[in-house]
């Protein structure tokens, strides 16, 4: 019963993200109308955050923008006399130089950069077109085989060259070179076994608690044991195998420790699971229905809980299998007639409306797969962390009589989808998802996102990695070794 | 203890040590500055050009090796099994356990770090000088007590030429910086000596500790 309480107020606390002078979220993709082709719009539409500090706070541009929108009007503005006057507005302010950085906010806009932030500019000129200079022993003006080969060896093997193997290389300096010793090292320990750099890529997705771990090491509590779902990320992200099964596999994956770590994918249904591990262990989602890690148990048992439209568990897959998070107000897109409140939780109010018309329907499809349990008395027939159509008849008691109707049908990217696999089948070929996982690599390899001046880099390397690479990671890491954000010092 | 003098003369050695901002050496473009690959020193002068341009680098970006990495190359370098390296209470691994999440470590299951902190904390450089210090005196010990096996300072003497000074600090380079050093940093190392030697008996122990350390605690050897 307390979780139903404490999960109950999760919408409230959205409330206060905004007041009753809300953000336009329809302005997000008004202004990729204006600006197609600049890189905030790749997904065609702006974060909200291009406009706002945290909505309806606005930041410097859109400090600038609101002077210049319908001055004179009176406030607040319907939807349609603001998006009338946005095109004209964006026009007036795109020469004007928000961060006093000393580049305009359209030149901010094209070059990827933030036009709120001084700290993000476009990239000047590269000083090394205009000096013909290279210092001795270090090429910062060019791709340098011998810093990447230094650099691969850290990254992906764990250890430094040894003196001998540095001047090894520096015999033959080669990107081929490269590329035999960065496939040695993406089968390196380092990289694959457990806690290691593939491993630890998945902790903030998987989100682990040992207190309530179950099978090896089990904690106190044994609710679910995340191993399955690091083994899972691990070998999806290995060997040649397509990433966007993270949200579209239907297999599960051991391990075997030892001087070489073995991933085995294996299938059961989930009495045979029930067989072979035991209650505490057993995946329950049955073979048609599964997606990925998305329908794992753990992920079920630590975000969908107990509650009955789990808008918990669809907030963690969005942020971190298609890198948006709403509680940032990211990658809002307004459904219409949305959100209808099936839950009687209120988040139909105006301010809440501006992050859960585009939340609700993205949680729908999840809300066929139980949690720990929640809604209905003690002895109600269900299995938990399993997928069951008639799941939401058992909150009616709880949530009252309209969340029966909850449709398994949502919307993800605008597009219908009617359930939890086409919800996967859109989220992992779509544009986000593969940006979100290089974005990952990115940020492990560089130790940051990219830089604005490296989004076209960026957008190379997620653009070969679903259009060249068929989704395969390694093929990717191929790519990223060789841009000028890795490879020049 | 230490003199003051000989950390005065430390913290100036460890700004020498691997961080010329000329080059970090590590290229094909790498000269071998007069000291062979078997860390003999030679008389041949730098040829740099003392008022070479300095073009800064575009991108700029370096990463902290991280405790692990850097603890396992500190290990390797001197020639010590890793399970040797600083112990507190002479039992929790510095690097492994006690300054794991300082040293950018994380521990998701328990204390649910996701991601190494975003900055160093205060304590990591203090653990990092601790491991390297505790690393260099055991290999300054161990080849005190043994030369004819030494694997680092096998030179080292109660009062050792030049040219002997340069090839251990040649070597120092080769061993944990996987490079030659260049005749500026030996130089540094040479004149390390005029700092230490009236420390009489221990005179050769702080040279070979302290120059150990000023390497594997400079920007190049805990930064990639």
């Amino acid at each position: 019963m307390t979780f139903r309480y404490f999960l109950g107020l999760v919408p409230l606390a959205t409330m206060f993200l905004a007041s009753a002078v809300s953000a336009k979220p329809a302005a997000q993709t008004a202004f990729c109308e204006t600006y197609p082709d600049v890189p905030a719009c790749t997904p065609g539409f702006v974060q909200c955050t291009t406009c706002h500090s945290v909505a309806p706070a606005r930041n410097a541009f859109g400090a600038q923008l609101e002077e210049q929108l319908a001055p004179g009007a009176a406030r607040p503005l319907s939807d349609q006399a603001f998006l009338d006057a946005l095109p004209g507005a964006l026009r007036a302010v795109e020469g004007l130089d928000a961060d006093a950085d000393t580049y305009t906010n359209l030149q901010e806009f094209v070059a990827g950069s933030d036009p709120s932030d001084a700290t993000e500019s476009p990239a000047s000129d590269n000083a090394c077109s205009t000096v013909d200079y290279r210092p001795s022993g270090l090429d910062v003006c060019a791709f340098d085989p011998v810093y990447v080969y230094k650099k691969v060896m850290l990254d992906f093997c764990g250890e430094a060259p040894s003196y001998a193997q540095m001047k090894a290389f520096e015999q033959n300096p080669t990107v081929d070179a490269l590329h035999s010793t960065l496939d040695t090292c993406v089968k390196s320990e380092f990289w694959l076994a457990k806690d290691g750099v593939l491993w630890n890529m998945a902790n903030a997705k998987i989100r682990p608690v040992q207190a309530i771990k179950s099978g090896e090491n089990e904690g106190p509590i044994p609710l679910a044991d995340y191993e399955d779902d690091y083994n899972y990320f691990v070998y999806v992200t290995s060997g040649d195998r397509d990433a966007r099964d993270l949200l579209t596999g239907d297999y599960f994956v051991a391990r075997e420790d030892g001087e070489t770590t073995v991933y085995t994918p294996w299938q059961r249904s989930p009495i045979q699971d029930y067989q072979a591990r035991g209650y505490g262990q057993a995946q329950a989602v049955a073979r048609p229905s599964r997606a990925g890690m998305i329908t794992h148990r753990w992920f079920l048992m630590s975000n969908t809980m107990f509650t009955g439209i789990p808008r918990t568990t669809a907030a963690q897959a969005y942020r971190a299998y298609l890198g948006f998070d709403i509680s940032k107000l990211e990658g809002l897109s307004d459904v219409p007639g949305e959100p209808k409140d099936y839950d009687n939780k209120g988040v139909d109010r105006p301010e809440c409306a501006v992050c859960h018309a585009t939340l609700d329907p993205l949680t729908y499809p999840f809300s066929r797969y139980e949690g720990i349990g929640g809604g209905g008395e003690l002895g109600q027939n269900y299995v938990p962390f399993s997928y069951n159509p008639g799941r939401m008849d058992r909150f009616v008691g709880v949530d009252g009589a309209s969340v029966a109707d909850t449709p398994q049908a949502g919307v993800l990217f605008g597009q219908p989808v009617a359930n939890l696999k086409e919800w996967a089948s859109v989220g992992a070929n779509s544009e986000p998802f593969a940006q979100a996982l290089v974005g990952d690599f990115w940020k492990v390899l560089l130790g940051e996102p990219p830089r604005a001046s490296e989004l076209q880099q960026f957008e190379n390397v997620w653009r070969r990695f679903m259009e060249e690479h068929e989704y395969r990671v390694e093929p990717m890491l191929h790519d990223l070794m060789l841009t000028e954000a890795y490879g020049v010092p | 203890m230490f003199r003051n003098s000989s950390i005065i003369a430390l913290i100036a050695l460890a700004f020498a040590a691997g961080c010329d901002d000329k080059a970090t050496s590590t290229s094909n473009n790498n000269t071998n500055n007069g000291v062979d690959a078997g860390g003999d020193a030679s008389a041949d002068a730098d040829s740099r050009d003392p008022v070479e341009q300095i073009l800064p680098s575009t991108n700029a970006r370096v990463k902290f090796k991280g405790g692990q990495r850097w603890a396992s190359q500190l290990a390797r370098g001197l020639d010590l099994e890793r399970s040797e390296l600083c112990k507190e209470f002479g039992e929790y691994d510095c690097a492994a356990d006690v300054h794991f999440i300082a040293l950018g470590g994380v521990e998701p299951y328990n204390l649910r770090i996701n991601e190494p902190l975003p900055n160093a904390p205060l304590t990591a450089p203090i653990a990092a000088d601790r491991i390297a210090l505790s690393a260099c005196g055991l290999r300054a010990e161990r080849d005190a007590a043994n030369p004819a096996d030494a694997s680092l300072f096998k030179e080292i003497a109660a009062a050792p030429a030049d040219e002997a000074l340069r090839a251990m600090g040649n070597r120092l380079y080769q061993q944990l910086l996987s490079r030659d050093a260049q005749n500026d940093e030996l130089d540094e190392l040479v004149a390390f000596w005029a700092d230490v030697e009236d420390a009489g008996a221990d005179a050769a122990s702080e040279w070979a500790t302290f120059s150990c350390y000023a390497v594997a605690t400079s920007t190049e050897m805990l930064f990639y």
